[in-house]
């Protein structure tokens, strides 16, 4: 409930002239829907006593009203609809927003179907919780207020005689809807999962048909297929449940104004007219009330749906935003690890530990070591993907992590493993939005011949919706965009795999000469043999260090593998 | 996928064979709406009597009878809701789980070409939302307006045969009314269009957004990214707001005709024409009533528009996907039981409409051997590969497995004889067991002795053995590890013919070596094709095929062709001429 009252004050209040303006229409619309029923009783006792004229002026003033309402209405549901979208758009910002900003490492728990379902139906629920639900809400309470004034007006006794009915079909209501909460989350749940397997299984297509896996993924698919259809069963059950409860609350109300109002009109005690304005009001009040079991369901999905998204947005971005940030360097700094460790999210063990090492200032660090030891998790610390211990990476003697982290990642260039591109031209991949000399960069990636070949050059388009690019071409698009920037330090995780060795000679040897702090990540000796240091890894610890003459002269991983990649020649 | 909008009727009937599991619910739903349309008419005219027959001449006999009469009506009416309700619902849920069903192994089926071509994440929305959208419509949409169009017919009956004069100002407001619903509803229909469009294209740019987002953060593109987003974010929204002021005007004129309607009645009944005056206070209050009843469908009626054509548009896209049949051929033939023999000749082989990739191979892979295609990004060398495992269709020449064609070959048979590990590494979330197996049988013994080859023994340990979880993507392990994981996949798998795409490329020279050694022995017995560019690991190769630009530039035993001194020496020495022994000695 605190969840929600906290959504409301960051995405409602905004929007509170909107809601009283709403209000005041609902109220008005409401003030005639009741009135136009006495009326239309005049009009009926009227005829009954023969009164032509009163006929008449009684349609006189419900026609009017009629018009009155379609202004009023319209107005109501502009105010109350239009906050609704607008706060469906400003969550969708601030959610997205959010999770531009926080930590990969806290993103990879939630599958990426996962975080749009969150980005789509969650964000629905919130919108129609801040438009038709309290529209709704509001609708109702003055619904009821108004009827109940004029019934009461009326005729208290069968004031009261309807409100038994009304108040048992609200209770029966009230003891179902809180389950809508819970279903909505497994509902939730159900698709998400199912959303995954979906993804995963197209993702990987190439696979499934050249295993021919599609019989073992469908016998896979099936239970999770089963279980979003069980969800929704029920919620139908519930639903079909309490959906009628009221209405016919409202139906056995006529019978009973039949039954008790009836003998009333006979005596003269009420008119046949106030009679039948009766039956209208109970009629009237049948909609706000079968719409309520609606909204309360809609108000406990809508719960469901900000703790959702709460999960995502309300967790502070996991880098803390220092008050006071550090400058980030503008000239290659050097780079110290002391102790570095480092765990992920919800591990057993470090994927990191007791790192040591020294880089002078425009110096190159390079990180040896088998799959799994950590070299990856290494960098990312540098990049700060990953946050590490206060204390353990030190730039110029400054914390990492007192660093303006921006600044810093203008200044740190990492390009990552896994090269990720966008649904955009090979252009705009490598730019970014940035300018460079883009023919000196594709000859420094040595994608030049590949561009030349495509139909397009660097105007195609590539990624999902375009073309396809072998995993070499797309590293080296990955290489290209991080050469395109400025920076202080360069950080290539295993990049110059995919590229050949003269090109990667070449690569290595405008590194050398550039100024600037380079940290290579690599399995090919010849990419890391002029590094001012090398740390060798394995198992997430630091099992070695020094420079590629002292390593190679060392018993150890770093030394076979350079006796291997060397024999390779003599073979 | 389908360019050509096709019909609602078209669509219609091509749901109508995922309705029949469910058509007992159906014929339930269709048989309880009548009872429920009539039970509902019945109630005014109910009143009506009691008005006109009990209460102003005073009988309470009468008023007894009749009032017990309406309650009847009332839970008869609950009873057929409620049961048309559920039965609806249940249908509907029913047909669009069979649906998913469809559409995702339907999908599993087609073509890689397609998959190059469509986004994941689009065709990931034919089986989710739009199978959600087309359920909604089913159990809300479509079907009630079979119920309240039964309410609208029956009402119109009653109300002619109690009075058709007083029906008549229906003529009056008929008109007005449905020129204005068809006005709005035209609208409403192209801003629902253009909201349909900008919310996919705010969601295909998140979902891409999302996948890429370290190297958004990497690059500090973070506001320009915000900023893209906004731009589609606010289309979307100005398009939602204007379905909402025509939505709402629809809701309020109808809303406001009701009472309208009412007071031209009233009027009517005043003035006394055709009828002189023959009009009751019961049978007004009956009319008022039914007015009442008439509008109600009719003001939710942009709402359920909006659903259904919700629905109708994602019927389209769900069919369209349905009847795409992009598929390779399967083939009839089976393959000899034989080791596994390839011969390609004067092959040559375009993607698509692009240009030749292959141009003239002429390959001889004889049993048992190791075969090794080498040469640069672009040679070629993957799509030799891809042809074989019939990923793509349409080569020119001819591709023989132990004498058979390829493209004759059963596609099930052809899977048993040829394992492969992948350039792309795939894990599915799922257990340990399921990602080494995919569902083939495979016994526990043979599991172990893969994991033991694949020296992936302490992974499987760490995940907690073949039952352990591998998380999605395989985030829980590293490339190399997932790498490791592909080729315990294949080695399990025992297939006379092994091709080996790329499969060292992101593994670390140690535990490379070690695949290396163990899987020596394992390919003595097997035809392997290796897709190489790391040369290191191909050197022991019985043949080593150089392909330059979708040519075979030579061939040969390693030693041979360094001898030679040609495309290959230029190749292996541009790879290795920086690591000689004699700098490393002399560095140390």
């Amino acid at each position: 409930m605190n969840l929600l009252l906290q959504f409301g004050r960051r995405y409602g209040r905004p929007f509170v002239h909107w809601y009283l303006v709403g209000a005041l229409l609902i109220a008005a619309t409401n003030l005639l829907s009741v009135t136009i029923p006495l009326y239309l009783a005049a009009g009926i006792d009227a005829l009954a006593a023969g009164d032509q004229a009163g006929v008449s002026a009684a349609a006189g003033w419900v026609a009017a009203m009629g018009l009155a309402v379609i202004g009023v209405r319209w107005g109501s549901r502009l105010a109350f609809f239009t906050p609704g979208r607008l706060v469906e758009a400003r969550v969708k910002h601030d959610l997205f927003d959010t999770i531009l900003a926080q930590q990969p490492s806290f993103l990879a728990r939630f599958p990426a179907g996962d975080l749009m379902s969150r980005m789509s139906s969650d964000v629905q629920m919130v919108r129609l919780l801040f438009g038709f639900t309290l529209l709704g809400i509001t609708n109702t309470t003055v619904a009821v207020a108004l009827t109940a004034t004029q019934m009461l007006r009326l005729s208290p006794f069968l004031a009261a005689t309807v409100t038994v009915p009304l108040l048992v079909g609200f209770a029966i209501t009230l003891m179902f809807v809180g389950r809508f909460r819970a279903i909505t989350t497994r509902i939730q749940e159900a698709n998400a999962a199912l959303s995954d397997h979906v993804l995963s299984t197209y993702q990987g297509i190439a696979t499934v048909q050249a295993f021919g896996a599609e019989q073992a993924l469908s016998a896979g698919f099936a239970p999770l297929n089963e279980e979003a259809l069980q969800a929704l069963l029920q919620r139908t059950r519930v639903r079909v449940g309490i959906g009628p409860v009221l209405s016919v609350a409202s139906s056995i109300n006529v019978f009973l104004l039949l039954w008790f109002g009836g003998p009333l009109a006979m005596e003269g005690t009420i008119t046949v007219g106030e009679l039948v304005a009766f039956m209208t009001l109970v009629a009237y009040l049948t909609g706000p009330l079968r719409g309520l079991t609606f909204i309360l369901s809609l108000f406990n999905q809508g719960r469901a749906a900000t703790e959702r998204l709460d999960a995502v947005m309300g967790p502070l971005p996991l880098r803390p935003d220092q008050p006071d940030p550090a400058p980030a360097p503008d000239a290659p700094p050097a780079l110290r690890l002391t102790g570095l460790h480092y765990r992920y999210p919800d591990a057993e063990q470090d994927a990191l530990s007791g790192i040591d090492v020294e880089v002078p200032a425009g110096g190159t660090l390079g990180v040896f070591g088998p799959t799994g030891s950590g070299k990856s998790t290494l960098v990312r610390c540098l990049a700060r993907l990953a946050d590490p211990p206060p204390g353990t990476i030190l730039i110029d003697g400054i914390d990492v992590r007192r660093l303006d982290l921006p600044r810093w990642r203008d200044a740190a260039v990492l390009v990552p493993q896994r090269a990720f591109l966008f649904s955009e031209s090979v252009h705009d991949n490598i730019l970014l939005g940035h300018d460079a000399d883009l023919d000196a960069l594709l000859q420094r990636s040595q994608l030049a011949t590949d561009m030349a070949a495509l139909p397009q050059g660097v105007r195609s388009q590539v990624g999902e919706a375009g073309l396809t690019l072998s995993g070499g071409q797309r590293q080296r698009v990955a290489l290209a965009r991080g050469l395109a920037r400025d920076h202080q330090v360069l950080m290539l995780d295993d990049v110059l795999s995919a590229v050949d060795h003269s090109t990667e000679a070449q690569l290595i040897e405008e590194l050398r000469r550039g100024a600037r702090t380079t940290v290579i990540v690599a399995n090919r000796i010849s990419a890391l043999r002029h590094a001012d240091v090398i740390v060798v890894l394995d198992g997430g610890k630091q099992v070695d260090r020094g420079t590629h003459a002292e390593l190679a002269a060392r018993p150890g991983s770093y030394a076979d593998a350079w006796a291997r990649q060397s024999d390779a020649e003599v073979a | 996928m389908s360019t050509e909008r096709t019909t609602d009727r078209q669509l219609a009937r091509k749901l109508l064979p995922f309705l029949r599991g469910e058509a007992w619910l159906y014929g339930i739903a269709f048989a309880l709406a009548p009872i429920s349309a009539v039970v509902t008419v019945l109630q005014p005219w109910l009143l009506k009597r009691a008005i006109d027959e009990a209460i102003l001449p005073g009988d309470m006999d009468s008023l007894t009878r009749i009032a017990l009469t309406y309650l009847v009506a009332v839970l008869i009416a609950f009873v057929a809701e409620s049961g048309y309700t559920l039965a609806i619902s249940y249908g509907a849920t029913g047909t669009i789980t069979r649906l998913r069903d469809a559409v995702f192994s339907h999908t599993m089926s087609l073509a890689p070409a397609f998959f190059d071509r469509e986004p994941t994440g689009k065709l990931l929305t034919r089986a989710t939302s739009d199978v959600e959208a087309l359920g909604e419509t089913l159990s809300a949409g479509a079907f009630t307006i079979v119920l309240d169009v039964m309410l609208v017919l029956g009402i119109v009956t009653a109300m002619l045969w109690l009075d058709p004069w007083l029906t008549g100002v229906l003529l009056l407001i008929a008109p007005p009314l449905a020129l204005m619903i068809e006005v709005i509803r035209r609208r409403l229909r192209r801003l629902y269009q253009l909201v349909r469009t900008n919310l996919a294209a705010l969601n295909a740019y998140t979902a891409e957004r999302i996948a890429g987002v370290e190297v958004v953060q990497l690059y500090g593109d973070e506001e320009r990214t915000s900023a893209q987003f906004d731009v589609r974010l606010t289309e979307y929204r100005d398009a939602t707001i204007g379905t909402n002021v025509w939505d709402g005007l629809l809701y309020a004129v109808v809303d406001g005709l009701s009472s309208i309607t009412m007071a031209l009645m009233l009027w009517y009944a005043a003035s006394g024409w055709f009828a002189g005056g023959a009009i009751t206070a019961g049978l007004l209050a009956a009319f008022i009533d039914y007015v009442g009843k008439l509008f109600s469908p009719i003001r939710e009626l942009s709402a359920k528009l909006a659903v259904l054509q919700r629905a109708s548009s994602a019927l389209d896209k769900i069919f369209g996907l349905l009847d795409h049949r992009e598929r390779i051929v399967p083939g009839t033939a089976h393959l000899p039981a034989e080791p596994g023999k390839v011969t390609l000749r004067d092959v040559e082989f375009a993607y698509g409409a692009g240009p030749d990739v292959l141009k003239g191979i002429e390959l001889e892979v004889p049993p048992g051997e190791v075969v090794a295609l080498v040469g640069r990004t672009g040679s070629g060398k993957s799509t030799v590969g891809k042809l074989l495992l019939r990923a793509y269709d349409g080569y020119r020449g001819s591709v023989t497995i132990d004498g058979v064609e390829l493209s004759t070959i059963r596609t099930a048979a052809l899977r048993t004889r040829i394992s492969v590990v992948q350039q792309d590494v795939v894990l599915f979330p799922g257990t340990v067991r399921f990602n080494l197996t995919l569902g083939a049988p495979v016994d526990d013994a043979r599991l172990n002795d893969a994991i033991e080859l694949a020296q992936l023994g302490d992974v499987v340990e760490r995940l907690g053995g073949l039952e352990g979880r591998v998380s999605h993507g395989g985030s829980n392990m590293s490339v190399g590890e997932a790498q490791l994981m592909s080729f315990a996949r294949t080695l399990a798998r025992d297939g006379a013919l092994v091709i080996l795409d790329e499969a060292t490329a992101s593994v670390d020279t140690l535990t490379e070596s070690r695949i290396q050694r163990a899987t020596q022995a394992l390919f003595e017995r097997r035809t392997v094709l290796v897709v190489a560019h790391r040369l290191s690991t191909i050197t022991g190769a019985d043949r080593i095929v150089v392909l330059d630009a979708g040519r075979i530039a030579e061939s040969g035993h390693h030693a041979d062709l360094l001898a030679a001194g040609g495309a290959y020496a230029a190749l292996f020495h541009s790879q290795f001429e920086e690591d000689t022994p004699a700098e490393a000695s002399s560095a140390s």
